[in-house]
């Protein structure tokens, strides 16, 4: 994917706070541009709120992704997380 | 074009994307109002805490602010539980369990007051994390407006899927996830159009982009943005 790995890393310095988020939007405009950061800060603001929803509501994965998404997350990992919550 | 770094602006001091920038600026005025359970004191007093979580961001999981001798003023507005709720989704989201939930509500007037209090709470996250990452200043939290909250009640919630009451059986599960309060759900909805992809491209129009980042970009910073999270959803 274009500018896939400048976008990950723009994640992970905001995320990360401290002297790796100073200038994060910065190094990420000089790779997409300027109104392109912006939306990519607007997407990141975006999922700061949605997994508070998901993981506060207690919300379970959707019925039909739990199947086509389970190689995935053996691949990631993910099924270790605390947040995991399938329907039952 | 750098980013400004200019102490005292925010978002409304900026001439981006006028749509994003209308919807911090509703949000957060929204949030000033009396809701369906909370005041609007207590609304703002819920974001205000929000803002001191994040300052102690380093507070381990496993503590909650009202446990802390001094951290909670005895007179505070809000119910020690709501402190605590409003500390633990700001910092800890993804250590959320059911008991937890259950723990939680038991010290609250209802579980419809946790569903608008996680709005909230969210909406906050969204908008403050926005600002920390365009290095500009929070919007300033504006004084609570009067009245009452309305108490709106859905007919039909019951709770089925999720630890919250949740109405409806159709649609992502996390777009029912507030549903039992109409109200905070918009307030979410209205940040979600401006931020990511409007409703009716969501699922509808997968290939749909503001002509900045591609729809595959966008879905790749939500995904990297959610593993920071720890969110499994």
């Amino acid at each position: 994917m274009t500018d896939g790995p400048a976008l990950v890393r723009f994640v992970e310095d905001v995320a990360g706070g401290g002297t790796a988020a100073e200038g994060a939007a910065t190094r990420l405009a000089a790779v997409v541009g300027f109104d392109a950061a912006v939306d990519a800060a607007a997407v990141l603001a975006n999922f700061f709120m949605m997994t508070r929803v998901a993981d506060g509501t207690g919300t379970p994965l959707d019925a039909g992704s739990a199947d086509i998404s389970e190689e995935l997350r053996a691949d990631l990992d993910l099924d270790q997380l605390t947040s995991k919550r399938l329907l039952t | 074009m750098a980013v400004p770094k200019n102490a005292g602006t925010t978002i409304l001091d900026t001439d981006w994307r006028s749509d994003l920038v209308d919807a911090h600026r509703s949000v957060v005025l929204r949030i000033a109002e009396p809701g369906t359970w909370w005041s609007g004191a207590e609304r703002v007093a819920i974001a205000a805490e929000h803002r001191r979580a994040l300052d102690h961001a380093d507070l381990p999981p496993w503590e909650a602010p009202s446990g802390i001798e001094g951290m909670v003023a005895a007179d505070h507005v809000l119910p020690p539980a709501a402190v605590d709720a409003t500390w633990r989704l700001t910092n800890h989201p993804g250590t959320l369990t059911e008991d937890w939930y259950r723990t939680i509500v038991a010290g609250l007037p209802s579980a419809l007051h946790y569903v608008e209090l996680v709005g909230i709470v969210a909406a906050m996250n969204s908008l403050d994390r926005f600002a920390a990452a365009m290095e500009l200043d929070p919007v300033p939290l504006p004084d609570p407006a009067p009245g009452e909250p309305t108490g709106d009640t859905p007919g039909d919630m019951a709770v089925s899927t999720h630890w919250v009451p949740t109405v409806g059986e159709r649609g992502p599960n996390v777009l029912r996830a507030l549903s039992a309060v109409p109200d905070t759900f918009d307030l979410v909805r209205t940040l979600s159009a401006a931020q990511y992809v409007p409703p009716d491209a969501l699922l509808g129009d997968l290939s749909w982009s503001r002509g900045t980042l591609t729809r595959s970009q966008i879905e790749l910073v939500a995904a990297a943005t959610s593993l920071v999270n720890e969110c499994f959803y």
